[in-house]
């Protein structure tokens, strides 16, 4: 939905004049989600209006509401990924109710955004395609937002009488938080990592030091057991290397920036590629979070 | 002002590559790895589902449609569609 209709010109133009536009996960929402017991019984109440009206219902499912939210139409999600069908739904809809067109209800803003964290904490976004994209599971890259207690990102750092070409190796549970996301997309329902790390290695080499600033060139390795789909165990592994650098302040005893790639990955058969960057405390406030 | 962290980053990215090279030197790696990081980054065209206006859930959606006089566009789901972990 998200790679078709979702991204249509004329579905985003109607959704934005005409409607409210609401997603709500089943694990947040549905009967047995997380999420507030007022949103979970509204959505129950909802589900229980279009199966008594016969429109028909789903887990995933787009259901049509009325400005005061009763049942009045629906699209299966055969249908609705028919990018052509759901826009004829949408019009057809706003012209029964003589909708007024309008800005969108609610200002569009990005989804994907780092979350709330401690001021002295240091978040990395994670970025990670199958290689070459296209098709189902590999339509747009998967993304992540780590966040790393002070606790735990001050043992990236190297000792302050640290020399050039000194090396260090970031000890395993704090290498284990950075690269446990390294694999592509695949089924997820939790916020919880559920990757099985095999080995999680990340080796740092000093290449520059000047006036008490330096840079560390990251060699590493990740091998990690990953099941497609939750709740079905299964022997799919993904193996990476991986290269980045680690630009950090030895006197302040902080890490300016920290990039890394990966330079051969593979899960399972397929070839993937992901990329971990450090947020700047400046990007993270100026973002929604 | 609220910017798209995709587009924040991408500055960060060029930054970085600058500062790579004013500061700390141009070293091969760092190049290669801020271009690859680059190439990573999810495009316009994978983010338009951002284009669209999303209520923060179902009740505040109702809400707001009562205000506007404008139906309800409900999409339920299993995982995370914002991030592709789904």
């Amino acid at each position: 939905m998200r790679a078709g209709p979702l991204s249509n010109s004329k579905v985003i133009e109607v959704l934005n004049k005409y409607y409210v536009p609401v997603t709500s996960s089943n694990e947040g929402a549905g009967d047995l989600g997380k999420g507030p017991p007022a949103e979970k019984t509204e959505r129950r109440r909802i589900y229980d209006e279009f199966l008594n009206k016969k429109l028909g219902v789903g887990d995933v499912h787009v259901y049509i509401l009325a400005p005061d939210g009763r049942a009045i139409a629906g699209l299966d999600i055969a249908s609705a990924e028919d990018a052509d069908k759901e826009y004829e739904l949408l019009r057809q809809v706003v012209a029964r109710l003589h909708t007024e067109p309008g800005q969108p209800a609610v200002t569009p803003r990005p989804q994907s955004f780092p979350p709330a964290a401690a001021a002295d904490a240091m978040i990395f976004h994670v970025v990670s395609r199958h290689l070459p994209m296209g098709g189902s599971w590999n339509e747009y890259p998967a993304e992540n937002w780590i966040v790393l207690a002070k606790s735990d990102w001050i043992q990236l750092l190297p000792p302050k009488d640290i020399a050039l070409k000194a090396s260090w190796d970031v000890p395993l549970p704090v290498a284990v938080k950075l690269v446990e996301w390294i694999y592509p997309q695949a089924e997820e329902v939790e916020l919880q990592n559920r990757s099985r790390v095999d080995v999680a290695s990340l080796h740092l080499a000093v290449t520059t030091l000047r006036e008490g600033v330096g840079r560390a060139r990251i060699d590493g390795r990740v091998r990690l057991r990953h099941s497609f789909y939750p709740g079905k165990p299964s022997e799919d592994y993904a193996n990476s290397k991986l290269l980045g650098y680690m630009d950090f302040d030895v006197t302040q005893g902080l890490i300016q920036r920290l990039r890394m790639v990966t330079t051969e990955a593979t899960y399972t058969t397929s070839e993937f590629a992901t990329s971990i960057v450090s947020i700047s405390r400046e990007t993270f406030d100026s973002s929604d979070h | 002002m609220r910017v798209s962290i995709p587009v924040a980053l991408c500055g960060a990215v060029l930054c970085g590559v600058l500062i790579a090279q004013i500061g700390l030197g141009e070293d091969a790696f760092v190049v290669k790895v801020q271009k690859k990081v680059h190439d990573l980054q999810p495009s316009r065209a994978e983010k338009r589902f951002d284009e669209i206006g999303w209520a923060p859930s179902i009740l505040e959606a109702e809400k707001i449609a009562k205000k506007l006089n404008r139906p309800i566009y409900l999409f339920t789901y299993n995982g995370k569609i914002e991030t592709g972990r789904c």
